[in-house]
Protein backbone atom coordinates (compact mmCIF):
# COMPACT_ATOMS: atom_id res chain seq x y z
CA UNK A 1 0.00 0.00 0.00
CA UNK A 2 2.63 2.57 1.07
CA UNK A 3 5.00 1.64 -1.74
CA UNK A 4 2.17 1.75 -4.33
CA UNK A 5 0.97 5.08 -2.93
CA UNK A 6 4.47 6.58 -3.12
CA UNK A 7 4.78 5.47 -6.77
CA UNK A 8 1.40 6.97 -7.74
CA UNK A 9 2.14 10.25 -5.92
CA UNK A 10 5.47 10.65 -7.74
CA UNK A 11 3.85 9.81 -11.10
CA UNK A 12 1.04 12.30 -10.37
CA UNK A 13 3.46 15.10 -9.48
CA UNK A 14 5.66 14.41 -12.49
CA UNK A 15 2.68 14.27 -14.83
CA UNK A 16 1.25 17.57 -13.58
CA UNK A 17 4.68 19.18 -13.91
CA UNK A 18 4.87 18.09 -17.56
CA UNK A 19 1.30 19.16 -18.31
CA UNK A 20 1.90 22.57 -16.76
CA UNK A 21 5.43 22.96 -18.20
CA UNK A 22 4.85 24.77 -21.48
CA UNK A 23 1.58 26.47 -20.61
CA UNK A 24 3.22 28.25 -17.67
CA UNK A 25 6.76 28.73 -19.04
CA UNK A 26 6.05 29.31 -22.71
CA UNK A 27 2.78 31.16 -22.27
CA UNK A 28 4.29 34.61 -22.47
CA UNK A 29 6.85 33.73 -25.12
CA UNK A 30 5.96 33.80 -28.81
CA UNK A 31 6.55 30.44 -30.44
CA UNK A 32 8.52 30.32 -33.69
CA UNK A 33 6.69 28.95 -36.77
CA UNK A 34 9.10 26.01 -36.91
CA UNK A 35 8.36 24.96 -33.32
CA UNK A 36 4.65 25.40 -34.02
CA UNK A 37 5.01 23.12 -37.08
CA UNK A 38 6.70 20.45 -34.94
CA UNK A 39 3.99 20.74 -32.28
CA UNK A 40 1.27 20.26 -34.88
CA UNK A 41 2.81 16.86 -35.65
CA UNK A 42 2.80 15.71 -32.02
CA UNK A 43 -0.81 14.53 -31.96
CA UNK A 44 -0.66 12.31 -35.09
CA UNK A 45 2.72 10.82 -34.11
CA UNK A 46 1.89 10.10 -30.44
CA UNK A 47 -1.66 8.91 -31.07
CA UNK A 48 -0.59 6.55 -33.87
CA UNK A 49 2.07 5.21 -31.49
CA UNK A 50 -0.57 4.65 -28.82
CA UNK A 51 -2.74 2.77 -31.35
CA UNK A 52 0.26 0.57 -32.19
CA UNK A 53 0.94 -0.05 -28.51
CA UNK A 54 -2.59 -0.81 -27.33
CA UNK A 55 -3.88 -2.65 -30.42
CA UNK A 56 -0.86 -4.57 -31.73
CA UNK A 57 1.11 -5.24 -28.56
CA UNK A 58 0.08 -7.30 -25.58
CA UNK A 59 2.63 -7.49 -22.80
CA UNK A 60 6.04 -8.24 -24.33
CA UNK A 61 4.91 -9.60 -27.71
CA UNK A 62 2.51 -8.99 -30.58
CA UNK A 63 -1.18 -9.63 -30.01
CA UNK A 64 -2.27 -12.80 -31.84
CA UNK A 65 -4.25 -12.12 -35.03
CA UNK A 66 -7.93 -11.98 -34.13
CA UNK A 67 -11.09 -9.93 -33.74
CA UNK A 68 -9.30 -6.86 -32.31
CA UNK A 69 -7.29 -6.31 -35.51
CA UNK A 70 -10.31 -6.55 -37.79
CA UNK A 71 -12.51 -4.39 -35.53
CA UNK A 72 -9.65 -1.86 -35.30
CA UNK A 73 -9.38 -1.72 -39.10
CA UNK A 74 -13.15 -1.23 -39.46
CA UNK A 75 -13.06 1.56 -36.85
CA UNK A 76 -10.16 3.25 -38.68
CA UNK A 77 -12.08 3.22 -41.98
CA UNK A 78 -15.20 4.61 -40.29
CA UNK A 79 -13.10 7.31 -38.57
CA UNK A 80 -11.55 8.27 -41.92
CA UNK A 81 -14.86 8.39 -43.81
CA UNK A 82 -17.05 10.04 -41.15
CA UNK A 83 -14.50 11.96 -39.02
CA UNK A 84 -16.95 11.38 -36.18
CA UNK A 85 -15.94 10.11 -32.71
CA UNK A 86 -19.40 8.67 -32.08
CA UNK A 87 -19.66 6.58 -35.26
CA UNK A 88 -16.08 5.35 -34.84
CA UNK A 89 -16.65 4.09 -31.30
CA UNK A 90 -20.00 2.57 -32.21
CA UNK A 91 -18.62 0.79 -35.29
CA UNK A 92 -15.58 -0.48 -33.36
CA UNK A 93 -17.48 -1.88 -30.38
CA UNK A 94 -20.22 -3.38 -32.60
CA UNK A 95 -17.58 -5.09 -34.78
CA UNK A 96 -15.65 -6.54 -31.86
CA UNK A 97 -18.86 -7.92 -30.28
CA UNK A 98 -20.09 -9.34 -33.57
CA UNK A 99 -16.72 -10.96 -34.28
CA UNK A 100 -16.68 -12.45 -30.76
CA UNK A 101 -20.10 -13.99 -31.37
CA UNK A 102 -19.13 -15.30 -34.83
CA UNK A 103 -15.78 -16.83 -33.89
CA UNK B 1 -18.52 24.94 -21.40
CA UNK B 2 -21.48 23.04 -22.75
CA UNK B 3 -20.04 23.15 -26.29
CA UNK B 4 -16.82 21.51 -25.15
CA UNK B 5 -18.65 18.85 -23.16
CA UNK B 6 -20.89 18.15 -26.16
CA UNK B 7 -17.99 17.90 -28.63
CA UNK B 8 -16.11 15.44 -26.44
CA UNK B 9 -19.23 13.43 -25.47
CA UNK B 10 -18.61 10.41 -27.75
CA UNK B 11 -15.09 10.17 -26.32
CA UNK B 12 -16.42 10.58 -22.78
CA UNK B 13 -18.75 7.67 -23.48
CA UNK B 14 -15.66 5.73 -24.61
CA UNK B 15 -13.80 6.71 -21.43
CA UNK B 16 -16.38 4.85 -19.37
CA UNK B 17 -15.60 1.29 -20.61
CA UNK B 18 -11.89 2.20 -20.73
CA UNK B 19 -12.15 3.28 -17.05
CA UNK B 20 -14.10 0.13 -16.30
CA UNK B 21 -11.37 -1.98 -17.93
CA UNK B 22 -8.69 -0.14 -15.94
CA UNK B 23 -10.63 -0.64 -12.67
CA UNK B 24 -10.92 -4.37 -13.36
CA UNK B 25 -7.18 -4.56 -14.16
CA UNK B 26 -6.36 -2.90 -10.83
CA UNK B 27 -8.52 -5.34 -8.88
CA UNK B 28 -6.96 -8.30 -10.72
CA UNK B 29 -3.39 -7.04 -10.24
CA UNK B 30 -1.43 -7.06 -6.99
CA UNK B 31 -1.60 -3.25 -6.91
CA UNK B 32 -3.48 -1.81 -3.93
CA UNK B 33 -7.10 -1.23 -5.02
CA UNK B 34 -7.51 2.12 -3.30
CA UNK B 35 -4.25 3.48 -4.74
CA UNK B 36 -5.18 2.28 -8.22
CA UNK B 37 -8.53 4.05 -7.89
CA UNK B 38 -6.89 7.22 -6.54
CA UNK B 39 -4.55 7.29 -9.57
CA UNK B 40 -7.50 8.01 -11.87
CA UNK B 41 -8.05 11.28 -10.02
CA UNK B 42 -4.49 12.48 -9.46
CA UNK B 43 -2.70 11.04 -12.52
CA UNK B 44 -5.64 11.13 -14.95
CA UNK B 45 -3.83 9.36 -17.79
CA UNK B 46 -5.12 5.93 -18.83
CA UNK B 47 -2.16 4.57 -20.78
CA UNK B 48 0.29 5.39 -17.98
CA UNK B 49 -2.05 4.12 -15.27
CA UNK B 50 -2.43 0.77 -17.07
CA UNK B 51 1.35 0.49 -17.34
CA UNK B 52 1.77 1.26 -13.61
CA UNK B 53 -0.66 -1.43 -12.45
CA UNK B 54 0.83 -3.91 -14.93
CA UNK B 55 4.43 -3.26 -13.81
CA UNK B 56 3.56 -3.33 -10.09
CA UNK B 57 1.85 -6.66 -10.74
CA UNK B 58 5.01 -7.96 -12.45
CA UNK B 59 7.03 -6.90 -9.38
CA UNK B 60 9.09 -4.28 -11.23
CA UNK B 61 11.28 -1.99 -9.05
CA UNK B 62 9.73 1.40 -8.20
CA UNK B 63 12.07 3.43 -10.40
CA UNK B 64 11.13 1.37 -13.46
CA UNK B 65 7.42 1.87 -12.71
CA UNK B 66 7.82 5.64 -12.21
CA UNK B 67 10.19 5.98 -15.18
CA UNK B 68 7.88 4.13 -17.57
CA UNK B 69 4.82 6.15 -16.52
CA UNK B 70 6.68 9.42 -16.95
CA UNK B 71 8.05 8.38 -20.35
CA UNK B 72 4.51 7.54 -21.50
CA UNK B 73 3.25 10.87 -20.13
CA UNK B 74 6.07 12.91 -21.65
CA UNK B 75 3.69 13.54 -24.55
CA UNK B 76 1.84 15.96 -22.28
CA UNK B 77 4.84 18.28 -22.51
CA UNK B 78 4.24 18.40 -26.25
CA UNK B 79 0.49 18.90 -25.75
CA UNK B 80 1.31 21.62 -23.25
CA UNK B 81 3.29 23.38 -25.97
CA UNK B 82 0.47 22.97 -28.47
CA UNK B 83 -2.02 24.49 -26.03
CA UNK B 84 0.34 27.25 -24.84
CA UNK B 85 -0.94 29.88 -27.32
CA UNK B 86 -4.49 29.47 -25.92
CA UNK B 87 -3.35 29.24 -22.29
CA UNK B 88 -1.36 32.47 -22.62
CA UNK B 89 -4.71 34.29 -22.73
CA UNK B 90 -6.03 32.50 -19.61
CA UNK B 91 -5.69 33.98 -16.08
CA UNK B 92 -2.36 32.94 -14.52
CA UNK B 93 -3.78 31.25 -11.39
CA UNK B 94 -6.03 29.08 -13.57
CA UNK B 95 -3.27 27.66 -15.73
CA UNK B 96 -1.99 24.87 -13.43
CA UNK B 97 -5.41 23.55 -12.30
CA UNK B 98 -6.58 23.64 -15.94
CA UNK B 99 -3.43 21.82 -17.05
CA UNK B 100 -4.45 18.84 -14.89
CA UNK B 101 -7.33 18.13 -17.31
CA UNK B 102 -4.97 17.95 -20.31
CA UNK B 103 -5.85 14.47 -21.60
CA UNK B 104 -5.25 13.28 -25.19
CA UNK B 105 -8.96 13.68 -25.82
CA UNK B 106 -9.43 17.16 -24.32
CA UNK B 107 -6.28 18.41 -26.07
CA UNK B 108 -7.26 17.23 -29.55
CA UNK B 109 -10.86 18.44 -29.14
CA UNK B 110 -9.73 21.88 -27.93
CA UNK B 111 -7.06 22.30 -30.60
CA UNK B 112 -9.69 21.66 -33.28
CA UNK B 113 -11.95 24.30 -31.68
CA UNK B 114 -9.13 26.83 -31.25
CA UNK B 115 -8.50 26.78 -35.02
CA UNK B 116 -11.70 28.75 -35.54
CA UNK B 117 -12.40 30.41 -32.16
CA UNK B 118 -10.16 33.35 -31.18
CA UNK B 119 -11.93 34.60 -28.03
CA UNK B 120 -9.96 33.53 -24.89
CA UNK B 121 -13.00 33.26 -22.58
CA UNK B 122 -14.76 30.94 -25.02
CA UNK B 123 -11.61 28.85 -25.49
CA UNK B 124 -11.22 28.48 -21.72
CA UNK B 125 -14.85 27.46 -21.19
CA UNK B 126 -14.63 24.99 -24.07
CA UNK B 127 -11.43 23.40 -22.76
CA UNK B 128 -12.78 23.17 -19.22
CA UNK B 129 -16.09 21.71 -20.40
CA UNK B 130 -14.31 19.09 -22.51
CA UNK B 131 -11.61 18.28 -19.94
CA UNK B 132 -13.82 18.07 -16.85
CA UNK B 133 -16.68 16.13 -18.44
CA UNK B 134 -14.23 13.63 -19.95
CA UNK B 135 -12.49 13.19 -16.59
CA UNK B 136 -15.84 12.67 -14.85
CA UNK B 137 -16.66 9.74 -17.13
CA UNK B 138 -13.20 8.24 -16.53
CA UNK B 139 -13.69 8.56 -12.76
CA UNK B 140 -17.14 6.94 -12.82
CA UNK B 141 -15.85 4.10 -15.04
CA UNK B 142 -12.85 3.46 -12.78
CA UNK B 143 -14.96 3.52 -9.62
CA UNK B 144 -17.47 1.01 -10.96
CA UNK B 145 -14.64 -1.15 -12.35
CA UNK B 146 -12.87 -1.28 -8.97
CA UNK B 147 -16.13 -2.00 -7.11
CA UNK B 148 -17.53 -4.74 -9.32
CA UNK B 149 -14.10 -6.00 -10.43
CA UNK B 150 -13.82 -9.35 -12.13
CA UNK B 151 -17.59 -9.93 -12.39
CA UNK B 152 -17.64 -8.19 -15.81
CA UNK B 153 -17.92 -10.94 -18.46
CA UNK B 154 -14.91 -11.19 -20.77
CA UNK B 155 -17.24 -11.31 -23.80
CA UNK B 156 -18.03 -7.60 -23.33
CA UNK B 157 -14.45 -6.80 -24.47
CA UNK B 158 -14.21 -3.63 -22.35
CA UNK B 159 -10.45 -3.64 -22.91
CA UNK B 160 -10.97 -2.86 -26.62
CA UNK B 161 -12.18 0.62 -25.61
CA UNK B 162 -8.56 1.73 -25.15
CA UNK B 163 -7.20 1.16 -28.71
CA UNK B 164 -10.58 2.19 -30.12
CA UNK B 165 -10.43 5.57 -28.42
CA UNK B 166 -6.90 6.17 -29.71
CA UNK B 167 -8.03 5.26 -33.28
CA UNK B 168 -10.93 7.72 -33.00
CA UNK B 169 -8.44 10.45 -32.03
CA UNK B 170 -5.53 9.55 -34.33
CA UNK B 171 -7.41 9.46 -37.64
CA UNK B 172 -8.96 12.99 -37.53
CA UNK B 173 -5.61 14.40 -36.35
CA UNK B 174 -4.17 13.53 -39.80
CA UNK B 175 -4.90 16.69 -41.78
CA UNK B 176 -2.14 16.80 -44.39
CA UNK B 177 0.73 14.79 -45.91
CA UNK B 178 3.21 15.68 -43.17
CA UNK B 179 0.79 14.55 -40.47
CA UNK B 180 0.19 11.30 -42.37
CA UNK B 181 3.94 10.66 -42.50
CA UNK B 182 4.28 11.51 -38.78
CA UNK B 183 1.50 9.03 -37.93
CA UNK B 184 2.83 6.24 -40.17
CA UNK B 185 6.37 6.58 -38.82
CA UNK B 186 5.15 6.96 -35.22
CA UNK B 187 3.09 3.81 -35.62
CA UNK B 188 5.77 1.60 -37.20
CA UNK B 189 8.70 2.79 -35.09
CA UNK B 190 6.69 2.21 -31.88
CA UNK B 191 6.20 -1.40 -32.98
CA UNK B 192 9.85 -1.80 -34.01
CA UNK B 193 11.00 -0.36 -30.68
CA UNK B 194 8.74 -2.59 -28.60
CA UNK B 195 11.72 -4.15 -26.85
CA UNK B 196 13.42 -0.83 -26.10
CA UNK B 197 14.41 -0.48 -22.43
CA UNK B 198 11.91 0.90 -19.89
CA UNK B 199 8.93 0.80 -22.28
CA UNK B 200 10.41 3.77 -24.12
CA UNK B 201 9.16 2.45 -27.49
CA UNK B 202 6.29 4.94 -27.64
CA UNK B 203 8.53 7.93 -26.97
CA UNK B 204 11.07 6.77 -29.59
CA UNK B 205 8.23 6.20 -32.09
CA UNK B 206 6.72 9.62 -31.44
CA UNK B 207 10.08 11.40 -31.77
CA UNK B 208 10.79 9.60 -35.07
CA UNK B 209 7.30 10.45 -36.35
CA UNK B 210 7.70 14.15 -35.58
CA UNK B 211 11.18 14.23 -37.15
CA UNK B 212 10.01 12.63 -40.41
CA UNK B 213 6.91 14.81 -40.49
CA UNK B 214 9.11 17.91 -40.15
CA UNK B 215 11.28 16.66 -42.98
CA UNK B 216 8.19 16.34 -45.18
CA UNK B 217 7.08 19.86 -44.27
CA UNK B 218 10.50 21.30 -45.03
CA UNK B 219 10.61 19.52 -48.38
CA UNK B 220 7.07 20.67 -49.25
CA UNK B 221 7.92 24.33 -48.60
CA UNK B 222 11.23 23.99 -50.48
CA UNK B 223 9.37 22.59 -53.49
CA UNK B 224 6.85 25.43 -53.48
CA UNK B 225 9.71 27.98 -53.45
CA UNK B 226 11.24 26.29 -56.51
CA UNK B 227 7.86 26.22 -58.25
CA UNK B 228 7.34 29.89 -57.51
CA UNK B 229 10.74 30.66 -59.00
CA UNK B 230 9.68 28.85 -62.15
CA UNK B 231 6.68 31.13 -62.40
CA UNK B 232 3.95 28.77 -61.28
CA UNK B 233 1.07 30.69 -59.82
CA UNK B 234 -1.19 27.93 -58.59
CA UNK B 235 1.16 26.59 -55.93
CA UNK B 236 -0.36 25.91 -52.56
CA UNK B 237 1.65 25.21 -49.46
CA UNK B 238 -0.02 22.34 -47.67
CA UNK B 239 1.23 23.42 -44.25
Amino acid sequence: MTADLAIVLVVAAGTLAMRASMVTLLADVTISPRVEQALSLVAPAVLAGLVAQTLFLDGDGFRPIGSWYLAGAIAAVVAWRTRSFGWTLLAGMASVWLLEVLT
Amino acid sequence: MRDGARAILPLSIGAFPFGLAYGVTVVESSMNDFVGWLASFIVLAGAAQLAVSDLIDQGAPWFIVVGTALVINARFMMYSGALAPSFSEFPRRWRIPLAHFMTDQATVTSLLYDRTERQPAKRLAYYLGAGASFALSWWIGTTIGVVIGATIPAQLQVGFAAPLMFIALAVPSIGDRAALIAAAVGFSVTLMAKDAPMNSGLLIGAAAGIAFGMLAKTRASATSVVDLAEGESDVRDDS
